[in-house]
């Protein structure tokens, strides 16, 4: 625990300092050494903040999941087909939102839609939350744990969710053959069902 | 070429007013707040827009930047405040 | 005018229609979660769009580098910031709008 904090300082450090160099066009000593001197400072107002655990639940989760070798690695080409696939994905929410949006009849269904996951860490979570507020027709409302409220504006857009899709390309960027990751759905369609 | 960003910029000025009527008339504080991130978006890309025809986009780049992290801090503060403090169902939005 | 200005012309025509659209949905759309499906996805798109066109324009350079770095800034944080905002809204109380409720009613509206 103690190696991974000090291995994570100086990552941020060296991610600090090429940020500095990408957004200054001076390469000269003088401009460098401000750079330094700047990630120092940043790197040292962060330190008692990092030792700080907001949710000492989730890491305690986070470590017992660790020890059973949960697997807790980026797959790095997997990533890359991910962002390509998913502009795809962004791209055909548009076009679907457009149509809803400029059609004048707006043929829109809203449903509130409610899946637990089984995805190996927490990280994959955030993952999925963002990407189905980006994919076609579903926003997320809440998560908690591994439960999922997702907001639904059409009928078919939920399926994509449903049929675990999409959850299984999150899973499968951490490992190769997830089994099945949705379970628990509960679809709310009217004020009374709620 | 800079010439033709002028239009664009110019519709996407228009374009801005279409939120802002939601902004004033939403019946919600959300959707005021959901609106006026939408015309963040649409400023920042303005911006970038009026860098490139004033020839100085190393500078408008970085001002975009700061527009950016700036519109997502308001949107979190503001959630987190809304979120965490009214606990109230009248008297509030609609 | 060389090719790459044509596509940054395309690139930039198109994210200004999905820009436009984004704000009339914003208009049209009855509640305050359908109205975040045409903030957190078309924006974000238009936003992408635009900024691709800029950076063929712009070639390779350092800015266009910079122009990249916006790119997934926003494209990591505007579906939070959505997702923020809805989850606030639900703590608050606010409940959606449902198509199978408004079957004997007039008006439709975003109301709890």
């Amino acid at each position: 625990m103690k190696r991974a904090f000090t291995v994570h300082t100086v990552l941020q450090f060296i991610f600090l300092m090429v940020f500095w160099l990408l957004l200054s066009g001076h390469y000269d000593l003088f401009h460098i050494l401000m750079g330094v001197v700047s990630a120092l400072l940043v790197t040292a107002m962060n330190l008692r903040l990092r030792r700080f655990h907001f949710y000492r639940e989730e890491i305690q989760q986070v470590e017992a999941r660790l020890k059973r070798q949960f697997p807790v690695t980026l797959r790095p080409l997997r990533f890359l087909y991910y962002i390509v696939w998913l502009f795809w994905q962004i791209v055909v929410a548009s076009l679907q939102v457009a149509y809803a949006v400029l059609s004048p009849r707006m043929p829109i269904d809203p449903s509130l839609v409610i899946f637990k996951t089984r995805l190996p860490n927490t990280s994959a979570r955030v993952i999925l939350g963002n990407s189905i507020t980006l994919t076609p027709g579903t926003i997320t409302v809440q998560l908690r744990d591994d439960e999922f409220l997702v907001h639904a504006l059409m009928d078919v857009s939920a399926s994509g969710i449903l049929d675990g899709s999409l959850p299984g390309q999150v899973a499968r960027l951490y490992e190769k053959t997830p089994g099945q990751v949705v379970g628990n759905t509960t679809i709310i369609r009217s004020k009374r069902d709620m | 070429m800079h010439h033709n960003f002028v239009y664009f910029a110019v519709l996407l000025t228009i374009i801005i007013y279409v939120p802002f009527y939601r902004v004033v008339t939403g019946p919600t504080l959300y959707d005021r707040m959901l609106c006026a991130g939408s015309i963040a978006t649409n400023s920042m890309v303005i911006i970038l827009l009026v860098g490139f025809m004033f020839n100085r986009i190393d500078m408008f780049i970085d001002i975009a930047m700061a527009y950016a992290g700036l519109n997502f801090i308001g949107t979190i503060a503001f959630a987190k405040y809304l979120g965490s403090t009214l606990k109230s169902k009248k008297n509030h939005g609609n | 005018m060389g090719i790459s200005s044509i596509i940054a012309v395309i690139l930039i025509s198109l994210g200004t229609f999905f820009m436009a659209v984004g704000s009339i949905g914003l208009i049209r759309l009855p509640d305050f979660y359908s109205r975040a499906h045409a903030q957190g996805k078309v924006d974000t798109l238009a936003l992408i769009l635009i900024i691709l066109g800029l950076m063929v324009y712009e070639g390779f350079t350092l800015n266009s580098v910079k122009l990249l770095l916006i790119v997934v800034f926003v494209a990591l944080t505007n579906p939070t910031g959505t997702n923020a905002l809805t989850n606030a809204a639900y703590r608050f109380g606010l409940r959606p709008w449902f198509k199978r409720d408004q079957r004997g009613q007039k008006k439709p509206g975003g109301r709890k």
